[in-house]
């Protein structure tokens, strides 16, 4: 039987009594068979399971009350916890917890939507409603609005978002949670901004408390259990269209940048994307169909990645345009037209070089379903990780990102991975309904094997990738639970003092340390010590 | 005989001659519900591909299960669960729960096992072997 660190079998079968008083003995798992569902079923060490994190056990609660009786007894016994929503945060750690030996505390059954109001436009649901649901409730009812989705619509708005979260296509799902109730760490319940004056009709509409606001605490956080949020919600739209505009040489990047930025700074523009299709032409990474010629593969295998002159000649050999960028907007039909003929009137005035397309509009978004088949595409592999540093929007960035990872392929010896990656691999950011972005975030798939030695190679790759681009001010945006201390150890401003104030006020919070301990790099004080 | 029944997001709607051909006339209620769970948890991975006329709607991507399926199997045989008649219960039921390869597994807090029953009765037409 694992057992919780520091934790006695007969402590902890005592615990386990009481979690079933709880719960209900048939939502407090403990037989190894049901055990074994909470881990990460795409774990980086598949072919070394003894690495692997795994739970000592398992709460299903069907309310907060249990929560927060869960979150006492957790404290009695100072048993940690680990609390996953729908736990289907597969490239990022599953709903395996940072420490093994944690219960996991599976919110799923609490997949109420409370209340949807589309007259002001705001949710209140529960952690375990997934998408899908939540997508089928609004069709049921009638409500034109779309959920922010990633690609599978089986997580959760709240899991996906408390994860920092992108969602497609409005981007930053975080920002659009406006109000949130907490279990803390003693078992008490918070609700944050106008839900801490105890009446809650202003709660999903303004974000603020008086004084600090406590919302970011919760966000890829260790302070508490979130057991409903309030989200701001759009309306569907009626359609979307956009523009690419493309060129053959590297510098004229630096001017449709330019012009990019003002017509989003404008509020012109709702996505907005740069790249290099000749270069990101050969990679197959993230599901990606290769169609460039080996020309270019060869050319990304160089140090210097190809001299601009040979770039420049390839382009011109095989008519893929060299570097490239584009922007799109959703909404009434007849607002997007104009904001659409606004922006190109404003690329020919601004003289912005390169050939102009408009793409074609579509009506709507896309329905929600669990979408997975970039996986299938891929070959034989057991699942997948993602390396997702923030970079800036700008040719500089993008060239150097790119670079840096290039030397680290290379000094690595994984010809491979280069090849597979090519250039610039995923790339989100620019998403904006909630927030304006002025980033972009690199998405690098790395795929698990089940072939210890390949695996462990990759792994150490992506150490190898988080250190170097983090010492270049590129630091990931959301990583893996097996890297998340790597990944913390980049933000090193003044000997670590964001992760040193965390600790602080996570002392101060979770004394015990039951929550999520090691979620994110942060750890209580019995287990940074030692 | 395929079964041509139309799915919207959110709703579950029959057309034709009943639930899936092996489903048993004593068991229709289990058919039914394990219909409703494939519709939810199974067919973002496992739709037909490419979809028919009265498909549901998919996304971006071809289902991957199902993919997944047709380069393993080659056209030996289909690709799509639903168009299967010789999936072996127990072995259903270690799927969903286990998981394989890049399918995750199922927890008993996401499908209970009294809706893993119903799904292995739609899948198969029977309860257990």
């Amino acid at each position: 039987m694992l057992l919780p660190p520091g934790v006695s079998q007969s402590a902890f079968v005592q615990a386990l009594q009481k979690f079933a008083n709880v719960v209900g003995p048939q939502w407090a798992l403990h037989d190894e068979e049901d055990v074994r569902s909470y881990r990460d079923a795409y774990t980086p060490f598949a072919a070394e399971p003894e690495k692997q994190r795994m739970a000592s056990a398992a709460l299903v609660p069907a309310n907060v009350e249990q929560v927060q009786q869960i979150v006492r007894i957790a404290n009695e016994y100072c048993i940690p916890l680990y609390a996953v929503s729908t736990g289907r945060n597969l490239g990022y750690g599953g709903c395996a917890p940072n420490l093994s030996g944690s219960v996991v505390v599976d919110l799923k059954r609490m997949n109420r939507i409370i209340e949807v109001n589309p007259r002001e436009g705001y949710m209140i649901v529960e952690p375990g409603v997934s998408f899908i649901e939540l997508h089928r409730y609004l069709v049921e009812n009638g409500i034109d609005y779309v959920p922010s989705a990633p690609g599978p619509g089986w997580g959760s708005p709240i899991g996906n978002a408390l994860d920092r979260g992108i969602g497609f296509p409005y981007g930053d799902n975080f920002a659009a949670i406006k109000g949130m109730e907490v279990v803390l760490a003693n078992g008490e319940l918070l609700r944050t901004g106008r839900g801490a004056m105890g009446d809650d009709r202003l709660w999903p509409l303004y974000p603020y408390g008086l004084g600090p606001d406590l919302r970011g605490l919760f966000l890829q956080g260790n302070f508490g259990i979130v057991t409903k949020a309030c989200f701001w919600i759009t309306p569907k739209w009626e359609a979307s269209c956009g523009f690419t505009i493309t060129a053959m040489y590297d510098e004229d990047l630096d001017p449709m940048v330019d012009a990019l930025n003002q017509l989003a700074n404008q509020g012109i523009l709702d996505g907005f994307g740069i790249g290099s299709p000749l270069r990101s032409s050969t990679g197959s990474n993230d599901g990606r169909q290769p169609y460039g010629p080996p020309e270019a593969k060869a050319l990304l295998r160089q140090r210097d990645g190809g001299s601009p002159a040979q770039w420049e000649a390839l382009a011109r050999q095989t008519s893929i345009p060299l570097i490239g960028a584009g922007g799109s907007m959703q909404g009434a039909r007849t607002v997007i037209q104009a904001k659409l003929e606004y922006a190109l009137d404003y690329l020919a005035r601004a003289k912005v070089p390169g050939k102009v397309e408009k793409v074609p509009g579509m009506p709507g978004p896309m329905p929600i379903t669990i979408d997975f088949g970039a996986l299938a595409v891929q070959g034989s592999n057991l699942g997948h990780y993602y390396f997702s540093p923030v970079i800036r929007r700008s040719r500089e960035d993008l060239f150097a990102v790119n670079e840096t990872i290039r030397h680290v392929c290379l000094d690595a010896g994984d010809l491979e991975m280069l090849d597979d990656f090519g250039f610039s691999g995923g790339m989100l950011g620019g998403l904006s309904s909630v927030v304006q972005e002025k980033h972009m975030t690199l998405l690098m798939e790395f795929l698990v094997y089940g072939d210890a030695e390949k695996d462990a190679r990759r792994r150490d790759l992506f150490r190898a990738l988080v250190k170097a681009c983090g010492a270049r001010g590129w630091g990931e945006y959301r990583a893996p639970v097996i890297f998340q201390d790597e990944a913390q150890a980049q933000f090193s401003f003044n000997s670590g003092i964001y992760r040193r104030f965390l600790e602080t006020l996570h002392d101060g919070a979770d004394p015990n340390g039951i929550l999520s301990p090691g979620r994110m790099g942060i750890w209580p004080r019995h287990l940074r010590e030692g | 005989m395929g079964r041509r029944f139309i799915i919207v997001l959110g709703a579950v709607a029959l057309l034709g001659a009943g639930a899936r051909g092996m489903a048993r006339p004593e068991q229709p209620d289990s058919a039914r519900q394990g219909r409703a769970v494939y519709a939810q948890w199974c067919l973002g991975c496992h739709a037909r591909w490419p979809a028919r006329p009265g498909d549901p709607p998919m996304g971006r991507f071809p289902p991957a299960g199902t993919l997944r399926l047709q380069q393993r199997y080659q056209n030996a045989m289909p690709s799509a669960l639903e168009d299967r008649h010789d999936l072996a219960p127990d072995m259903v039921r270690m799927t969903v729960r286990n998981g394989i390869t890049i399918m995750p597994p199922t927890r008993k807090s996401e499908v209970s096992d009294a809706q893993l029953d119903a799904l292995v009765i739609y899948l198969t037409g029977r309860k257990g072997g």
